[in-house]
């Protein structure tokens, strides 16, 4: 993206209406499933061992409405909110995690801009966003783990004329590309720790992606080191100032957590389907395995129903008073990912161990589940100190 | 009394890659034998993309 890009005007943008064949099936996914059909099924394998960036599907998903949830109307969102995110990316993982952790980091993007006090940033991108015109990524992982005392910030920002300067490298990003745009936050020099969130133009002066870094799943979801060296943010391009920054992370931290539980959900109801099918010739040297599908599904069942309840929540609200039932959830549902796969893994039985057999690749992405941040062993800290009486003030 | 550590092995911080000295890192334009030191500021860790400003000596 350039310069020249970014000062564009871009007229407000209506409420973007369903597809026809949303209208008709009344959930807004009926367009999203046809995406999935026709533009990730046949390419799942290739994500996954070939690592292939799935940049063809998730323009077709923008197409079909997939990211809309997470963006106002007014900014060309559906209106269906945080439900219809977790949703859209249930539906995903029950075909690739990859691509429906890029769903997550495409729609965290926008729900950090829709979250944030910049009008201008708003009309210039959500549109473009929601509509998976311009793809989108969020280098808060270090932001996070630092606020809550886990690791050291990566990056620095100094005050400046206009603007932010910022310093530093994160070590992986998923989501981007050289015409991508990201949200980080880091802590400003002279403000006593207080942190300045940015929207990041990955064609900006100072800024460098760097492609090192090889995963043994998920590793076509465009995870790269960004590396900035005086790299300078213009005010536009802020989400949250310094005396802004604690009242913004309570807006978006709740959401932010909650939304990965689309991948939880759609990835175990996959490893439900693993069970089934083995067991439709094997349930007689099945039944003797600890978990058995119908346990599996009905914890997720129960997961489901509370993952939707408190979507619903989220969407009128920014639903802070509910971080611990969040993080409890995510924690579960973490868990639940990895007992699902090890079940399906174990009742596939020696198919399972082959290399394009979606047992293994299931276990190895429900271990991204279980890791990626808030990390299980995070989510238990953080539970723990919550529970002790520590202030949750944090993100 | 201060002690110095003398090491020929540096891990990354973030992802735990080893700078073997003896072995350099050939592929991204440091030969065999390269000392900690002397490593540029603009090379990066092969694995994870951070800067040697975040590799610490390797002790056992």
């Amino acid at each position: 993206m350039s310069t020249a890009t970014l000062d564009t005007p871009i007229p407000a943008h209506p409420c973007a209406a369903l597809p026809a064949a949303d209208a008709a099936s009344g959930d807004g996914l009926a367009a999203v499933r046809s995406a999935i059909a026709a533009h990730l099924v046949p390419k799942v394998v290739d994500v996954d061992l070939k690592a292939e960036y799935p940049e063809g599907f998730l323009r077709a998903l923008g197409q079909a409405g997939g990211f809309r949830g997470a963006v106002e109307p007014a900014y060309g969102g559906n209106g269906l909110g945080m439900k219809h995110v977790v949703q859209v990316m249930e539906e995903v993982a029950r075909e690739c995690l990859s691509s429906a952790f890029l769903v997550w980091c495409q729609t965290a993007c926008a729900r950090y801009i829709q979250l944030s006090g910049n009008d201008w940033l708003k009309k210039q991108f959500l549109p473009s966003i929601a509509a998976g015109e311009l793809l989108a990524g969020t280098g808060l992982s270090n932001t996070v783990k630092s606020c809550d005392t886990i690791e050291d910030y990566r990056l620095s920002a100094r005050r400046v004329e206009g603007g932010y300067v910022i310093n530093g490298v994160l070590p992986w990003v998923s989501n981007l590309g050289p015409s991508h745009v990201f949200t980080t936050g880091c802590p400003v020099v002279g403000e006593d720790g207080k942190l300045v969130f940015v929207l990041v133009d990955c064609a900006q002066a100072g800024f460098k992606l760097v492609d090192c870094a090889h995963f043994v799943g998920l590793d076509g979801t465009r995870t790269l080191a960004c590396h900035f060296k005086e790299s300078f943010v213009p005010d536009s391009m802020v989400l949250a100032h310094p005396s802004e920054s604690e009242a913004y992370v309570k807006r978006i931290k709740p959401a932010m957590i909650h939304a990965q539980m689309g991948m939880g959900l759609g990835l175990i109801d996959a490893c439900c389907k693993l069970m089934h099918q083995s067991n439709r010739t094997l349930a007689h040297v099945n039944q003797y395995l600890d978990d058995q599908v119908e346990t599996i599904e009905a914890a997720l069942a129960g997961a489901r129903a509370a993952v939707y309840e408190i979507a619903d929540e989220l969407s009128e609200g920014a639903g802070s008073e509910r971080t611990l039932d969040i993080l409890k959830l995510r924690l579960a549902g973490g868990e639940l990912s990895l007992r699902a796969a090890n079940a399906a893994m174990l009742h596939q039985g020696a198919k399972g161990y082959l290399v394009r057999n979606p047992a293994q690749r299931r276990l190895r992405e429900a271990y991204f589940i279980a890791i990626v941040t808030p990390a299980t062993k995070h989510l238990r800290r953080e539970i723990a100190r919550i529970e002790g009486g520590h202030a949750c003030s944090g993100m | 009394m201060t002690t110095t550590v003398q090491t020929t092995q540096w891990i990354c911080k973030v992802c735990n890659w080893v700078y073997d000295e003896a072995l350099g890192d050939p592929e991204h334009g440091l030969p065999a034998g390269t000392a900690f030191a002397d490593i540029p500021d603009d090379w990066y860790c092969p694995e994870c993309g951070v800067t040697k400003a975040d590799f610490e000596p390797l002790e056992f």
